[in-house]
């Protein structure tokens, strides 16, 4: 896969409003100094009634990597809602999201490219 | 002095000379206590005595957060106290992002002292921290003062801690309610409600420093694993994960964890489902400040039918299992009586088990329409109970009566209905099992602050597989968790309350003490230590929890209480649960408190912590408080 190409996709529907990736994006772009909503490139956008969380980006993925080549917002992120990849995997994880959660309704809180299937294999009828 | 973690800074705010003063925190008190529980009992109990009643203006009301917060380790806990009604502590930890909000803006503590004439409302935007008017939020459900309050600052992301009609009508043990549902501190609300302070309002925008970030971030990553799902040794991570507590439905049904019909069964037929739940109610996650679980928080909604449009956030809440108490089965009544808690900052122990004893009574013929304003208050009645809901917040009729609480409720009605309450030093239980579960029956017995389950959650034994050779536990960990057998109950007890007590004080949260967090205290220390910069070792770290609680004790005895008062409902005590043919505890207690008081080192007699103890956890002073009032020999 070419690094090059790839973005930050977000499916606001699955965020959590954590805000683990803001408060880690301040941790890395203030050199490890602390922890500064503020500081980072990363900002959540709730609005405090629980109906809408958007992780707002200013970004391009320029900081360090984990040894998975993950940012650190990624790598922080709980849900799966935040990722960092190019357009066609974005489709196929989106893809099989949907599916999933038609079957499991836990679905609507988590997503498979994070927490695979954990009780069963899908069925091929169902893939 | 350099800060790490601790932003150094106390707000002391007069309500009635309308005077807000900062402080600077002691580093020798910082040592002691950490920070967030432990820190505030330092505070409380050098400066509410026994000589002040909780309603006196001299009584006070303490938010703390401690180092940790503000960090991803943190969760937005936030640790409230006061001089509870009852007098014991009125201690609640609530979620959220409040207490996060509150260190970015430069603060670890506030203590609120005397009473407000008229509604004040406290507001905090980094350094301008200002007490203003608040006329016009006073009478609102927390749910419209916290958006009164965003539109009036023009503070999207501005956090609230409010009360709500049951703080302010002073229902006994009205909690304080944050933005996005989460609340804690019960008797806390009542208690802010008596000074008239109707909301804390936050907004920070500064830093919480490390000590040494790149050791800080190792260890969080090693945090983060212990919740990995493809390595977890930890059952309950999984479930957790994706369900919160609604996965223990059936283990509770199966195993009479239930106290359905106010504990006189412990099997509930029409149990709700929780995929029902999942699938018809649940929208999407939502949690706290940087909690690692991605569904442990959920919003829900009622899209259809009965109480359409009713909506919330929602953590531990387990529904379905507090439903059964009063016999409801039905998704939508307790969804809405959710609702109408949150709205209110009414405790919904305190209503669900005194509308319960009132249901019992009911049936009992103890009580009948004419005590209860013509409801039939009987189990399994959903619109009554919510009506009875209703008059409780509003403190009207019957509702006056159970909003006293239902030890007060049940010295009112008489008739021998004080044999039905559930309740501990006063304040109802929570739904924790008690007589299949001796740890836990021991560990709410002898809470300093009423039953309380955050303060030695989890119970549950950790997977062995999960256990070190090379590490000693202070419990077996076999013998400890049979759950019908006092052995060893003393000395796991008193292991929970004291690693929680660190835990609370970091602060963090006790549902993160999953697998080897539960029993190995290195990794929150290196934690502790990177984010301080302190340098204290695991023993030295444990002897700050049982410092803290034994400060804790310390702080109740002067206010009078004694073994007595660590005690069970009679109904644990005394009756069966017959479907699982299940016995009463009986003397079990008795012989589980000698052992907690004795591996304490308190008195067996009174549970009162002896002078040697106080002294080697560095408490003289407060062994020489004790001795002057007589309660030392
Ligand atoms: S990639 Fe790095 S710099 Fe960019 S938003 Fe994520 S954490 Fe911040
Ligand atoms: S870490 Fe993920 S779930 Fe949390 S606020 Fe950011 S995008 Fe949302």
């Amino acid at each position: 896969m070419d690094s090059d190409s790839k973005v930050f996709v977000v499916s606001s529907d699955l965020c959590s409003g954590c805000r683990n990736c803001e408060i880690w994006c301040g941790f890395i772009t203030g050199k490890r100094r602390g922890f500064a909503p503020d500081a980072g490139h990363i900002h959540l956008h709730s609005d405090m009634e629980g109906k809408l969380n958007i992780p707002e980006l200013d970004c391009s993925g320029i900081c360090e990597r984990n040894e998975v080549g993950e940012p650190i917002c990624v790598e922080m992120c709980p849900t799966g809602c935040l990722i960092f990849t190019n357009r066609e995997d974005f489709e196929r994880k989106r893809t099989s999201w949907e599916k999933a959660r038609r079957v499991q309704p836990v679905f609507k809180l988590i997503v498979p490219w994070k927490y695979p299937y954990p009780w069963r294999e899908l069925r091929k009828e169902e893939l | 002095m350099t800060w790490h973690g601790w932003t150094g800074t106390i707000l002391r705010v007069d309500l009635a000379a309308g005077k807000v003063t900062k402080e600077e925190l002691s580093r020798t008190m910082t040592r002691d206590f950490i920070g967030c529980r432990g820190l505030n009992t330092a505070y409380l109990y050098s400066e509410v005595g026994p000589e002040i009643g909780p309603f006196d203006p001299e009584n006070k009301l303490i938010f703390g957060a401690g180092p940790l917060e503000g960090t991803p380790i943190g969760m937005g806990r936030v640790s409230i106290l006061t001089k509870h009604p009852n007098r014991f502590l009125g201690e609640g930890g609530a979620g959220g992002h409040w207490a996060a909000e509150l260190k970015f803006a430069g603060y670890d503590v506030i203590i609120l002292e005397n009473k407000a004439a008229s509604p004040v409302w406290l507001l905090i935007v980094d350094d301008q921290v200002e007490l203003l008017d608040a006329a016009w939020l006073w009478g609102k459900d927390t749910k419209e003062k916290h958006k009164l309050i965003r539109a009036k600052t023009g503070i999207s992301g501005i956090h609230v801690a409010s009360i709500g009609p049951a703080g302010e009508n002073l229902v006994a043990n009205a909690k304080v309610q944050f933005t996005l549902d989460h609340s804690g501190g019960k008797g806390c609300g009542t208690i802010m409600g008596d000074k008239k302070l109707a909301a804390i309002a936050v907004k920070g925008s500064g830093i919480v420093s490390l000590a040494d970030g790149t050791r800080f971030l190792e260890t969080y990553r090693k945090f983060r694993q212990t919740f990995d799902l493809k390595s977890t040794k930890d059952l309950f991570v999984p479930s957790w994960s994706f369900n919160s507590a609604n996965m223990l439905l059936e283990l509770f049904n199966e195993n009479g964890w239930v106290h359905a019909h106010n504990g006189q069964r412990g099997f509930f037929e029409p149990m709700l489902n929780d995929v029902e739940y999942l699938d018809r109610y649940v929208v999407r996650p939502e949690s706290s400040f940087c909690c690692p679980f991605p569904a442990c928080g959920r919003r829900y909604e009622i899209k259809e039918g009965l109480f359409a449009g009713t909506g919330g956030d929602e953590r531990e809440v387990g529904f379905a299992q507090a439903a059964p108490i009063v016999g409801i089965a039905s998704y939508p009544h307790v969804i809405k009586f959710r609702d109408m808690c949150n709205r209110a900052g009414l405790d919904e122990d305190q209503a669900m088990y005194s509308i319960a004893w009132a249901m019992e009574c009911y049936e009992r013929g103890i009580i009948s329409r004419k005590d209860t304003d013509g409801l039939e208050l009987r189990f399994g009645k959903a619109d009554e109970f919510l009506t009875m809901t209703e008059r409780i917040i509003q403190r009207k009729g019957f509702g006056d009566v159970l909003a006293k609480g239902v030890d007060e409720a049940a010295r009112l009605v008489g008739r021998g209905s004080e044999r039905y309450t559930l309740s501990i030093k006063g304040k109802e239980i929570e739904r924790m099992p008690q007589r299949n579960g001796y740890q836990m029956a021991l560990a709410l017995a002898v809470c300093e602050c009423g039953p309380d389950h955050t303060r030695w959650y989890p119970p549950y034994p950790p997977n062995p597989k999960s256990i070190p050779s090379d590490m000693e536990l202070p419990f077996d960990p076999y013998s400890a968790f049979q759950t019908r057998s006092v052995e060893d109950k003393g000395r796991l007890v008193k292991w929970l309350y004291d690693s929680r007590a660190i835990v609370e004080s970091l602060p963090s949260c006790v549902y993160m003490i999953r697998g080897l967090l539960g029993i190995d205290m290195s990794l929150w220390l290196d934690l502790y230590n990177s984010c301080t910069g302190e340098e204290g070792d695991v023993q030295e770290f444990l002897k700050i929890g049982t410092r803290i609680v034994n400060l804790e004790r310390a702080y109740i005895v002067r206010e009078g209480f004694r073994r007595e008062h660590d005690t069970l409902p009679r109904r644990m005590l005394e009756d069966p649960i017959v479907e699982h043919g299940i016995p009463p505890i009986g003397e079990n207690l008795s012989v589980m408190l000698d052992q907690y008081y004795e591996i304490r080192g308190w008195d067996q007699k009174t549970a009162i912590p002896k002078e040697e103890t106080l002294r080697n956890l560095g408490l003289q002073i407060v062994a020489d408080d004790l001795k002057q009032r007589g309660l030392l020999a």
